[in-house]
């Protein structure tokens, strides 16, 4: 029986996802409502119904890609060409087997440009609508059968004869209605994109947009104005806008580009304006050349143009903020900036693969990066180690030998996991003050990572070396000791991350992924690059938080309020075949993305309800470096829908391109720890703060207790709230 | 123009001698100062004689000795041993520096707990310990090395009869390559009795145990013997792993590195010979990390070194009373300080030096204390500059042991100060009076009075 409910809610969701994608979103409620319009001419409607069910059902049958069928994207371009077919031709029974047909062949269609475009990286758009319409169109030219929909010349006939009295009446309202001409034909246009030339059709779809996303909806407005104004400018055909199968292609463009391929921002809001002239141009052009055909333009401008633009972006090197590239497909203006800017201030620098320290204990940086003594050009992003003394001295007695140099003869460790990939470990260390240029990097070991990261150790001691090309060596494994061969003087470590597998190979530039500064007082650094004269070591880590924090998929996590005992939840651990982990809350299916790397743990997304206890952990634990430090804080921001304040973030939406004040700030600070051998107790002290205009909005506070290895207690303070939720028996799988 | 210092007139025969490979002599230039404040004026403040403590000697000997280790070692605790020198300040100097308490008494326990330390960093040794104090330290969670097999049954009894489960190590005495071999400590490994003895701990099911302990002797002249001690408790860790699954949280390798004071009947002296921090370190981690220990299991690494880190950061500062000379001809020199101070003159060669200026002229010299008994030599035998009445002679390295050992013996016993790293002086014990020793004396009625 639920398999039945399943599928059909598959059916449902693919099928309002097909109208929803024609701009770009997956809103169900706005799927309602561009339904509902598609309607509006129930015969072209039904067309446009049985089109995409059609291209739905063949794209299941052929076993295609099922997420991309529930998103919509094989519907979309059928739903579009039932609809062009059922206001061109009257329904009949031939006509809905060429109807079928057709929306076989858009599907196909579909399949070639995924498959031709995908390879660059670009999205298909409706081009295979506008080559099956047009097909279609000419083809029919020659069908004797088919009867030419007359619902375009006889308008009014032909809603009275669809839509009885009540519906000619207001259609008749909104023809004599004396709004300004430039909105009538705005309203006009949004209702073409559904072959609704009318003006309640285009302010149902008005309301949908603005349901959906106040930026798209500001966008369709920038869009139609500027390409007003340009036709007005230009001394244009005025009707040609007017004519509503033009002016949709400036607000979808306006949406695309504005919005959905580019972060919305002030560059991409200039750039709409920009590329007005150039839709008209194509507009004008391709209307010149179709002339003798017969057949109109429909929303060619926009494909060419959003191509044109999104692939032209692949381009640059530099100015990628402006406007930014989406990487990560939200379906809504608002979250493809929210979330966006978001990550992009949380992980730009954070990398795929963390690099520590390869000593044990406090070594201090004599050169660092752009150093003035070696470090410069192509080798510039590299480190040279030494051990300081009490005095900042490198040596003690007369540091004459070698011996007397606190790190000479220090083992040195595998910065992480990786494979040798090459060793030297025959040139002989240099008495103290001598070099050798010949071979400059003396005793060397590099360890393949993954194949675009490597590390190298260099002027290692003579000998020293106990590992051998292709052997496979874990992080923090003693390799070598730190010795005085190659160009160095005197004994230091040279360290560096490169590309490529070569001794010598250009440096990169690459964080060190977690370490301790002990310069001033002690400070828990992450993602950072060790600066020089900085006196800096590995983190000691926190067994308790690693163990606590280690989530295993498949694990269930019972929560339980101790005030409120019907205030339960049961969290269950999920991955998905892209790796991605996630907390689920298995009564209100609210998700919370995570992610560990041994050194931090942290949550990337949150989706689902804010009322979930779920949605608390993911403020309270936003970001939790795996290690105990006292006086260490930690700070984050949320993105600004993590908050939940409807009216404010209405507004927030409408300026959002251009300024956010919606910051919601996550600290965390260690507020208590007992050590003991058999595990230690940490308690973590966090808070969700937000403040607009010195007015205190969100205040959560927040406690994490861990002990015996396990997340036991975590308490939630806020104006409103004061609860104790206990974290029982978690078991894994 | 400074008014030239008076040295008495003298006379000796002018020896050559038989020079040594490093020459005819070793001259030490006067201590007038010790971390920046007057040897003079430290005796005008605090009396004669005076122990001297600093703070800044101990912290830079416990960071360097750190050093040797956490670059070595991934995971290093020390804890201090209080039987080296309880002084409270002392004590917390090195807890503030991160170091646990080793205490090998009931009273060092107590001691340690009114110090502040946290109970479960408290490394409890020693042979003696009563049912009370094994009860106290299990419910404190302190960490219990069993020494003998009575006390390995007391502790089960105890573990009966209290809530926490007994936290322990066992103390493994074992042949390390040296003479003579301590074994009097805990369980031999050698003949298997330490292997009998976690059996009889793992068995039981009562005891909760962390780790390994051993203490192979003191003023341990070969680092090797560590790597030696290392590899043998990793054996033992190993076979735990094999036959229990048991993995250990620490292997404590005790103390015993030497300081640099010179052994007596030494040819050399000990700041040459003995063997450096690094050396330590080296052989201790390398051992371990060559064991079968993979990296993320490596257990903790706990060292109780006391000697090495506090010897040199003492300082005994004494008064000349007196010079005459013996039957010989030999000169002798009385100072105020005597072996009741200076316990370690019994085994060490203490370097002296004077406080003062003085000229290039020297003579062989006993040093004896101010004690009415034979016995209080300092030195039999030292390389002196002439000194007067008054003049102040420092002795050095005596911040090992003798605050602890030294007794109340004729005379009271002097202030101690410490040093901070800002130069100012601190009392940290006060000198005796009467009541100090009288205070705890009881006088029966039929003997209060006399007539």
């Amino acid at each position: 029986m639920s398999d039945i409910i399943k599928f059909l809610n598959y059916v449902f969701r693919s099928t309002i996802n097909s109208y929803t994608m024609v701009f770009f979103s997956k809103n169900r409620w706005f799927g309602v409502l561009l339904f509902l319009v598609s309607f509006f001419d129930v015969h072209a409607g039904l067309a446009g119904l049985i089109s995409l069910l059609t291209a739905n059902l063949i794209a299941w049958l052929l076993g295609l890609n099922r997420a991309s069928i529930h998103s919509g994207y094989y519907g979309f371009n059928a739903l579009l060409v039932g609809l062009g077919m059922g206001v061109a031709f009257q329904p009949q029974p031939q006509f809905y087997v060429l109807l079928i047909s057709i929306a076989m062949a858009t599907l196909f269609l579909t399949l070639a440009f995924e498959g031709i475009l995908g390879k660059y990286g670009l999205p298909y758009l409706t081009f295979p609508f506008l080559i099956s319409l047009w097909i279609a169109t000419l083809a029919a030219r020659n069908y004797s059968t088919l009867i030419q929909g007359e619902s375009g010349i006889y308008t009014l006939n032909t809603i009275y004869q669809r839509g009885g009295p009540l519906i000619v009446e207001i259609y008749q309202w909104f023809g004599d209605v004396s709004w300004p001409i430039a909105v009538k034909t705005y309203f006009k246009s949004l209702g073409a994109i559904f072959f609704q030339y009318h003006l309640f059709a285009g302010l149902l779809i008005a309301t949908g947009l603005l349901i959906y996303s106040r930026i798209a909806f500001l966008l369709s407005i920038l869009g139609f104005a500027s390409a007003w104004y340009f036709y007005m400018l230009i001394g244009a055909d005025m009707n040609d806008l007017n004519y509503g199968f033009i002016g949709f292609n400036h607000i979808l463009t306006a949406i695309a580009i504005g919005g959905f391929f580019m972060v919305a921002s002030r560059w991409s809001f200039l750039w709409v304006i920009l590329i007005t002239p150039i839709i008209s141009i194509i507009t004008g052009g391709f209307a010149e050349l179709m002339e003798p055909l017969q057949l109109p333009v429909y929303s060619l401008p926009f494909n060419i143009m959003v191509l044109l633009f999104v692939y032209g972006m692949k381009f640059r090197e530099r100015m990628l903020l402006h406007p930014e590239t989406v990487f990560i497909q939200h379906f809504s203006p608002e979250k493809n900036l929210y979330i966006g800017q978001n990550s992009r201030q949380r992980f730009q620098t954070q990398y795929q693969f963390p690099i520590y320290l390869p000593f044990y204990g406090v070594w201090t940086v004599n050169q660092g990066h752009n150093g003035e003594l070696t470090h410069k050009e192509a080798w510039r992003h590299a480190w040279d180690f030494v051990i300081a003394g009490e005095g900042g001295k490198e040596y003690e007695n007369s540091g004459i030998e070698l011996t007397d140099y606190y790190c000479y003869d220090k083992p040195i460790t595998a910065p992480a996991d990786g494979w040798i990939e090459e060793v030297i470990n025959t040139v002989p260390d240099n008495a103290v003050g001598e070099v050798n240029v010949q071979q400059n990097w003396g005793n060397t070991i590099i360890i393949r990572h993954n194949e675009w990261l490597y590390s190298k150790l260099s002027h290692l001691k003579t000998g020293s070396i106990k590992v051998s090309p292709g052997a496979w060596v874990t992080k923090g494994q003693i390799l070598a000791a730190c010795g005085n061969s190659g160009r160095s003087p005197y004994p230091h470590l040279h360290f560096q991350l490169q590309a490529t597998p070569h001794i010598g190979s250009p440096t990169l530039n690459y964080p060190i992924a977690q370490f301790v500064s002990h310069s001033d007082k002690k400070e828990l650094l992450l993602y950072k690059v060790p600066e020089r004269n900085e006196q800096v070591s590995n983190v000691a880590q926190e067994q308790a938080l690693i163990k606590a924090f280690h989530f295993i998929p498949g694990q269930t996590i019972n929560l339980e309020c101790t005030s409120d005992k019907s205030l339960s939840e049961t969290w269950k651990v999920m991955i998905d075949m892209y790796k991605n982990t996630w907390l689920e809350d298995q009564s209100t299916g609210s998700k919370a993305y995570f992610h560990m790397d041994g050194a931090v743990f942290f949550f990337n997304h949150f989706e689902g309800s804010q009322s979930s206890l779920l949605y608390y952990f993911y403020l309270a634990a936003y970001k939790v470096p795996l290690t105990y430090y006292k006086s260490l804080v930690v700070t984050d921001l949320f993105p600004s829908t993590s908050v939940s304040l409807p009216l404010l973030q209405f507004f927030q939406d409408l300026i959002a391109p251009f300024y956010i004040f919606i910051k919601p700030e996550y600290q965390l600070k260690y507020h208590d720890l007992t050590e003991d051998l058999s595990g230690n107790r940490v308690v973590l002290a966090s808070g969700c703060i937000m403040k607009l205009f010195g007015i205190t909005q969100t205040d959560f506070r927040f406690t994490l207790e861990i002990s015996a290895d396990n997340l036991q207690v975590m308490t939630i303070a806020s104006k409103s709230m004061n609860r104790k939720i206990n974290f029982v028996n978690s078991q894994s799988l | 123009m400074e008014k030239k210092i008076y040295e008495r007139p003298h006379i000796v025969r002018f020896e050559t001698g038989m020079p040594g490979k490093f020459g005819m002599r070793n001259d030490l230039p006067p201590t007038t100062h010790i971390d920046g404040v007057a040897v003079s004026e430290l005796v005008t403040r605090f009396g004669s004689p005076l122990f001297v403590l600093s703070e800044n000697s101990i912290r830079t000997a416990y960071r360097k000795l750190y050093k040797a280790f956490s670059t070595r070692y991934p995971k290093v605790q020390f804890a201090w041993s209080y039987k080296t020198n309880y002084l409270s300040a002392v004590c917390n100097i090195f807890h503030q520096e991160g170091s646990w308490a080793e205490v090998v008494s009931g009273f060092e326990y107590d001691k340690a707990i009114s110090n502040g330390v946290d109970p479960r960093k408290i490394i409890f040794n020693g042979p003696a310990k009563t049912r009370e104090e094994l009860v106290k330290a299990t419910e404190n969670g302190s960490l219990i090395h069993i020494d003998h097999l009575d006390e390995l049954y007391l502790l089960i009894d105890v573990a009966g009869s209290v809530s926490q489960k007994p936290r322990v190590a066992i103390r493994v005495n074992m042949d390390t390559g040296i003479y003579p071999m301590w074994d009097r400590f805990g369980f031999n490994y050698e003949n298997g009795q330490a292997w009998d003895a976690l059996n009889k701990i793992m068995h039981s099911g009562k005891l909760d145990l962390m780790g390994l302990h051993t203490h192979i002797g003191t003023f341990i002249m070969s680092a090797n013997a560590y790597a030696v001690a290392a590899s043998k408790l990793a054996d033992l860790a190993r076979s735990l792993q094999q036959k229990f699954n048991h993995h250990l949280k620490y292997l404590d390798l005790g103390g015993g590195f030497a300081s640099k004071n010179t052994l007596k009947g030494s040819y050399l002296p000990g700041s040459d010979t003995n063997p450096s921090f690094n050396e330590y370190a080296e052989a201790i981690s390398s051992a371990l990390i060559n064991s079968h220990f993979t990296q993320g299991e490596l257990p903790l690494l706990i060292l109780e070194t006391g000697r090495a880190l506090i010897d040199e950061a003492g300082y005994i500062l004494s008064t000349v009373i007196a010079n005459k000379r013996m039957s010989t001809g030999r000169r002798a020199t009385i100072i105020d300080a005597g072996v009741s101070l200076l316990f370690t003159a019994f085994w060490y060669q203490h370097q002296i030096t004077v406080a003062q200026g003085n000229s290039q002229y020297r003579e062989d010299t006993s040093l004896y204390g101010p004690l009415c008994m034979n016995i209080d030599c300092i030195r039999d035998s030292i390389n002196l500059p002439l000194m007067n009445v008054n003049d102040h002679v420092v002795i050095h390295n005596t911040g090992a042991y003798n605050l602890t050992q030294w007794m109340q013996f004729i005379h009271l016993r002097p202030n101690v100060v410490l040093i901070d790293e800002k130069s100012n002086a601190h009392i940290v014990r006060n000198k005796e009076d009467q009541d100090s020793v009288n205070g705890n004396e009881m006088i029966p009625e039929h003997l209060a009075k006399f007539e």
